[in-house]
């Protein structure tokens, strides 16, 4: 009997880069695993807490606690979602019941890289990608959670995929949520050194493990008609697959 | 008009406070590089330091603990601290606040008959505006630390807490010297030097008081450690007749036993050394007659908002830092904007979380907004504080606090509204997609779209592809 | 002691920035010699205690002042007496009262030194000492000094390479406050230490 894997997918991934979360799925099945989701699901609360709105955000957190059920394990592609749900649940004025709730849930909280490598136990990523990567570490990711070698393991095994390391690759882009929108001007004069760093190593690729610090850098990108993609992890990934022409895909009209 | 002196005295911070700082700073490209350079220089010599101690996390780890031990102590430990500093002959006074801190002082300093006082660098001085009142009462105060001469000829703040000049080219300090010491122009760094060298030697043979801060007071002898580079904190506590100490309430450590951990965590951590050219443990006044060393010693121990933080479980944690401004270098947002653009004396991470409580002062408010919670502050620190959580913390009280922005709280009961519903937040993404598509051109987002292109909604959404493919729910 | 710690003191000690000799007691005079000629020192102070260890009253310095500064000077001479006498050495000659060798420290007890203004306010100073003053670690140090701590009635310092600043572009210049050289002659064939801040 297959394990089961319950997909949290984020707000904004689900809304602006579905592809990501459909990776995960396909990536999820192709190791074997039986993956659900929950078309209930909305948002980790987030944002609401990260701005200091706690009674927002425990209202939401409560809300995701009773959409996960029983599976093996629940899965996102994101460290910020996970730490949330991981780590800063446990922070919130939770009544008894919502505390138990969530204590049957937080040892089944990963990151999907960490889930691959450390629960799957793949380290030995087959596949080819023959595009020159630069991997940004996500900083919730990076220091919530300590991935850290974890995608660079990944993405070296990849055939014909060349990792450049950038300068500073643990440094934050800069994006941090509503701070983005609240201080416009220094999240960009932040991200402008990560860009600088990042255009520095020549790469194709800017690769992380959070589409939100990508969805800050590939705007930027975008904005300033600079060349270099920006991918989630998971899409390098299934990418690489898909290039070998094996596992079989299932679904080929949501390629990245 | 504000007299609070933990503001920066020079300029006062305008109306809409600190964003409005932001986005001048934002535009000084000189200030910001030289910045930038000095970060990323202390940075490195920090590295290499680090790296020599294996069991560096350990180290870190102890200093949590011995910080913790103190502060949730700490007034019996100050109590026993003030106890032994007493039976040395140290006449210890417990300032509750800035006033009575500079009123003291000021006091000593009339009832000595002093003229000139020689000081080295010290952040709580800066923090209760003592020079300011010290000045203003007829006495002269001369700053010997290099990057606070500089800082003090220029009329400004300390940009940083270990340099208080760094945002200064050679250039800038070199006009400096030459408008404000009639010195031939230089922006040569060991000529500067050695002028500056000469000029306060004077000051320091005329000095009749020596005032300098403590980066540990050891409770169970009562001395004081000063740790610095220069020489100039040994001569100011060893010229003249008459010595201060300032010193915030939380600068405890239980015991001289426990210097190798702290010495080792705070040179390394603040300069990349393994120790300062000088490290000083003081007690009190000579027991035995000499002319050298002073003849009477103050403990001025103050307190200036720290009991706020101290009654706080989580904030608390805050006065275990030992101000090494390791949180300032790896900060994305100091890196960009530098200590001057805070506009208070505590700048960098720590500085957003302590200066709320130390000043009471709401245009402080914004400071632990302007994170990114990336954390790179909390795996720096020596002593493990929990910075970005602090931070988060932060933001919670001052939501609760504050009536706050109305169309914030609006916004997010909203958000919450609607993600409790998964009908109504999926049609909101509709809504969102569609508005995207019929507007001509990118559509504005208030915030963002001015540097960054906003992604649009994706036609399937992941929930919308699910449903279409697998239909399979947990 | 054994002779790693007196290469981790000589590394240490050198990488802070200090100048170390290792001298017999017959070479001393030579290299005090050259060290004044490299300073170009005019005006030289001994503190007394050096004599206890070395004669060097007998080996007066060329084209140079002399002085010998006492116990009992510091005890009868008033502040500003004293202050006059120090203020235009260019020399200081002093012992120490430890060596740490994990940070390459000098170690002054104010019982033995009270003041210390001879070693901060000449640009030169020359420090002798024998190995049997070495000390491992920090941790050893103040394990040490923690059983004499009480009767250390005024404290103690640390002294670690020449004083310097960074504070102009981080750019490193030595000689700020204190003494821009800092010498240091560990005599090998010295006598045991007599004293010890422990002893």
């Amino acid at each position: 009997m297959a394990q089961t894997v319950h997909l949290f997918i984020p707000c904004f991934v689900n809304a602006f880069f579905p592809t990501v979360g459909i990776a995960c799925v396909e990536i999820l099945e192709n190791l074997g695993y039986r993956v659900v989701y929950s078309t209930d699901q909305t948002c980790c609360g987030q944002p609401a807490y990260n701005s200091g709105y706690v009674k927002e955000a425990r209202s939401l957190a409560t809300r995701a606690i009773q959409l996960f059920g029983v599976a093996d394990y629940i899965v996102a592609p994101s460290g910020s979602c996970t730490a949330m749900l991981k780590h800063y649940y446990g922070t919130l004025p939770l009544t008894r019941k919502e505390r138990q709730d969530w204590d049957l849930c937080r040892n089944r909280f990963y990151e999907i890289t960490q889930f691959i490598t450390r629960v799957a136990g793949v380290n030995h990523w087959k596949g080819t990608f023959p595009h020159s990567v630069t991997f940004h570490d996500a900083c919730h990711a990076l220091r919530e959670l300590g991935i850290r070698d974890e995608p660079r393991q990944l993405l070296t095994r990849i055939q014909r995929l060349k990792l450049i390391e950038m300068p500073h690759a643990d440094r934050c882009c800069g994006f941090g949520g509503t701070f983005s929108v609240k201080f416009p001007e220094l999240s960009t004069a932040i991200l402008e050194a990560k860009i600088a760093s990042l255009k520095q190593t020549g790469a194709e690729f800017v690769v992380s493990t959070d589409s939100s610090c990508l969805m800050h850098i590939a705007g930027y990108l975008k904005k300033h008609g600079e060349s270099i993609t920006a991918l989630h992890l998971v899409e390098v990934l299934w990418q690489a697959w898909k290039n070998d022409g094996s596992p079989p895909i299932l679904n080929g009209t949501h390629a990245p | 008009m504000d007299h609070n002196p933990l503001t920066n005295p020079t300029r006062n911070a305008p109306a809409s406070g600190f964003k409005q700082w932001v986005r001048l700073y934002l535009q000084n490209s000189r200030y910001r590089e030289n910045i930038r350079r000095a970060t990323e220089h202390a940075l490195e010599q920090r590295r290499l330091a680090v790296d020599e101690i294996p069991d560096w996390e350990r180290l870190r780890q102890e200093g949590h603990r011995r910080k913790q031990q103190i502060i949730d102590h700490l007034p019996e430990h100050l109590n026993q601290f003030i106890e032994n500093a007493r039976a040395r002959g140290i006449v210890v006074y417990q300032a509750p606040d800035a006033r009575t801190a500079n009123q003291f002082v000021e006091q000593i300093a009339r009832q000595h008959g002093v003229r000139r006082i020689v000081k080295s660098k010290s952040m709580v001085t800066e923090e209760i505006g003592l020079n300011a009142h010290l000045q203003q009462n007829g006495l002269e105060v001369v700053e010997t630390d290099l990057g606070e001469y500089i800082v003090q000829l220029a009329g400004e703040t300390p940009v940083h807490l270990v340099g208080p000049a760094l945002h200064k080219s050679r250039q800038e300090i070199g006009q400096l010297f030459a408008e404000k010491l009639g010195v031939t122009y230089t922006e040569d760094p060991s000529e500067l030097t050695r002028l500056a060298r000469n000029i306060l030697r004077e000051k320091f043979l005329t000095a009749d008081m020596g005032i300098t801060g403590a980066n540990f007071g050891i409770v169970d002898s009562g001395r004081v450690v000063v740790v610095e580079n220069e020489g100039n904190a040994r001569l100011c506590m060893t010229l003249p007749r008459i010595r201060v100490v300032i010193m915030g309430m939380e600068r405890l450590i239980p015991s001289e036993a426990d210097l190798p951990l702290f010495l080792t965590l705070l040179c390394r951590s603040a300069t990349g050394q393994r120790l300062t050219s000088y490290v000083s443990i003081t007690g009190g006044p000579a027991s035995s007659p000499s002319p050298e060393g002073p003849e009477k010693v103050y403990y001025v121990v103050v307190d200036n908002g720290r009991s706020r933080l101290l009654q706080d479980p989580h904030l608390k944690k805050a006065l275990y830092c030992i101000r090494c401004a390791a949180c300032y270098n790896i900060c994305p947002i100091y890196q960009t904007i530098g200590g001057h653009a805070y506009g208070w004396v505590y700048q960098g991470p720590i500085g957003a979380v302590i200066t709320p409580e130390l000043s009471g002062d709401q245009r402080a408010d914004d400071l632990p907004f302007a994170s990114t919670l990336c954390g790179a502050c909390s795996d720096i620190c020596p002593v493990k504080i929990p910075l970005h959580h602090l931070l988060l913390y932060q933001r919670q009280r001052i939501v609760q606090r504050t009536s706050g922005p109305h169309s914030e709280k609006l916004g997010f009961a909203l958000f919450e509204k609607l993600a409790r519903h998964s009908m109504l937040w999926n049609r909101m993404i509709r809504l969102l997609g569609k508005v995207q598509r019929v507007f001509p051109g990118e559509l504005p987002v208030p915030g963002w779209t001015h540097s960054r292109i906003f992604p649009r909604v994706e036609w399937p959404t992941f929930t919308q592809w699910w449903q279409k493919h697998k239909r399979k729910t947990p | 002691m054994t002779s790693p710690t007196i290469e981790l003191f000589k590394k240490r000690f050198t990488e802070s920035g200090g100048r170390l000799f290792m001298p017999t007691r017959q070479d001393v005079p030579t290299i005090l010699k050259t060290i004044q000629n490299h300073e170009r020192a005019r005006r030289i102070l001994i503190e007394e205690p050096v004599l206890r260890i070395f004669p060097l009253n007998t080996t007066p310095f060329p084209g140079a002042s002399t002085e010998i500064l006492s116990f009992g000077d510091r005890k009868h001479s008033t502040r500003s007496a004293h202050l006059e006498r120090l203020r235009d050495i260019d020399m200081a000659i002093s012992t120490v009262d430890g060596l740490v060798a994990e940070t390459g420290s000098i170690l002054m007890v104010h019982r033995n030194h009270p003041g210390q203004w001879h070693v901060l306010l000449p640009p030169a100073v020359v420090f002798l000492a024998s190995p049997h003053q070495l000390i491992g670690d920090l941790e050893a140090l103040f394990a040490r000094l923690s059983r004499e701590l009480e009767s250390l009635e005024d404290g103690y310092h640390l002294i670690t390479g020449p004083s310097k600043t960074a504070d102009i572009e981080k750019q490193l210049v030595i000689g700020m406050h204190g003494p821009r050289s800092v010498y240091l002659l560990l005599l090998s064939d010295a006598p045991s230490p007599e004293r010890d801040p422990t002893a």
